[in-house]
């Protein structure tokens, strides 16, 4: 289990900008950073409005703060953060990955994305439908599974699981890149729709046809706030958050794209460097 | 304490007086590791009127297979030897409160 005073979740300019304060104000951090490849930002050639760094690009601005980050000596887990929970008087434990990271305070910085859960998928899930294939791959011993997945991080559980199930197919919910070789089938058709069938098998329906598998393993990089942390409070699709960042669970600020509009990088840095200033005050005057 | 339960003990540890809450589990799962001190809190904490027990499910592939586990952490509820609520995934104290009272 790992330990520190600020768990940060992103891999913006408000995640790096909030890593770099904290940092400054001598707090242990972690960044559970799953993935900026996806991001809109990365894919920006040319970004005019930011100061100081005229006409530079997405991806060198975020290598750039990524960098600094890290050389202040921010630890960068490269891991999705799939839940949040609050310990009576410890703080928080947030699942990353397969780990669980002991924090004092959480600082939310992971952009406006909203994963969109396809039918059936949550009502299934723990019933053949599963988010985590290192959890849940034993169950599908020599059994036929469907990898549906939106990013990246897809191919390494596609990987694990082939290295269990008989038959491992890898169906796209979002384009991203494959390495060559891989142990699995890359299938075509977008999937559209989960049912359960009368044996529990899951019935997978793509805009190309559908087959039935034992188990649906699903990966997106990024998990709705509402689900990432059960209570809190939202506004609209954003998070709700005061001027100091704070949401309305104690010690857990945001930051960024998904505290709302303008989604502006010099907006997002600027609030992720009062998070970091308003976490470091409250656990200095508070009691965690 | 959580009991841990193998096989073997399994039918008579779920037919006790008391529901018997079980943790199926296993040591490499993450959210496994972070449900285990709730489970554990609330087992202390209700000690005299709920059994809690664990099972790991490498060990017990048997048990895992027999009730149906395709997802850990799983949650089983027994009354009288009998199911009444299963709970798949991380759930905070207060979802295992709620089990064990409508239980009682």
């Amino acid at each position: 289990m790992a330990n520190c005073d600020i768990l940060i979740i992103g891999s913006g300019p408000a995640a790096w900008s909030c890593a770099l304060t904290a940092r400054q104000r001598n707090l242990n951090v972690i960044v559970a950073a799953a993935s900026s490849a996806t991001g809109w930002l990365q894919r920006a050639e040319r970004i005019d409005n930011y100061p100081g760094l005229p006409q530079v690009s997405g991806k060198d601005l975020l290598r750039i703060f990524r960098q600094q980050a890290e050389d202040m000596g921010a630890q960068v887990m490269p891991l999705l953060a799939r839940q949040i929970m609050p310990v009576c008087d410890a703080g928080y434990m947030t699942l990353v990955g397969n780990d669980v990271v002991e924090s004092r305070s959480v600082v939310l910085a992971m952009g406006a994305a909203r994963p969109r859960l396809l039918p059936g998928e949550e009502e299934l899930l723990g019933m053949g439908v599963s988010w985590c294939g290192t959890c849940d791959g034993m169950f599908y011993r020599e059994k036929e599974v469907a990898v549906l997945s939106a990013w990246q991080g897809g191919v390494e559980e596609g990987e694990f699981l082939a290295g269990l199930a008989s038959r491992v197919d890898y169906y796209f919910l979002a384009k991203h890149d494959q390495p060559e070789n891989v142990p699995y089938t890359l299938c075509a058709g977008t999937p559209r729709e989960l049912v359960r069938q009368e044996d529990s098998r899951i019935l997978l329906k793509t805009d190309k046809g559908e087959r039935c598998y034992d188990g649906v393993f699903i990966f997106r990089p990024a998990v709705a706030p509402d689900s990432l942390l059960p209570g809190l409070a939202l506004n609209g699709a954003f998070i709700q958050v005061d001027r100091r960042m704070e949401t309305n669970m104690p010690h857990v600020y945001a930051c960024g794209d998904c505290t709302g509009h303008p989604l502006q990088i010099a907006k997002a840095v600027g609030e992720g460097n009062i998070a970091a200033i308003s976490a470091a005050e409250d656990m200095q005057g508070g009691t965690h | 304490m959580a009991k841990e339960i193998m096989t073997e003990e399994f039918n008579s540890f779920i037919n006790q007086d008391k529901p018997v809450l079980v943790d199926f589990w296993a040591p490499w799962c993450g959210p496994c590791r972070m449900l285990a001190p709730v489970v554990e809190e609330v087992s202390t904490q209700y000690s005299d009127s709920v059994a809690v027990g664990k099972v790991d499910v490498d060990k017990n592939p048997d048990l895992a297979k027999q009730f149906r586990v395709m997802s850990i952490p799983m949650l089983i509820l027994f009354k009288d030897g009998k199911v009444v609520e299963t709970k798949v995934g991380y759930q905070p104290k207060n979802a295992l409160e709620d089990m064990i009272k409508k239980a009682l």
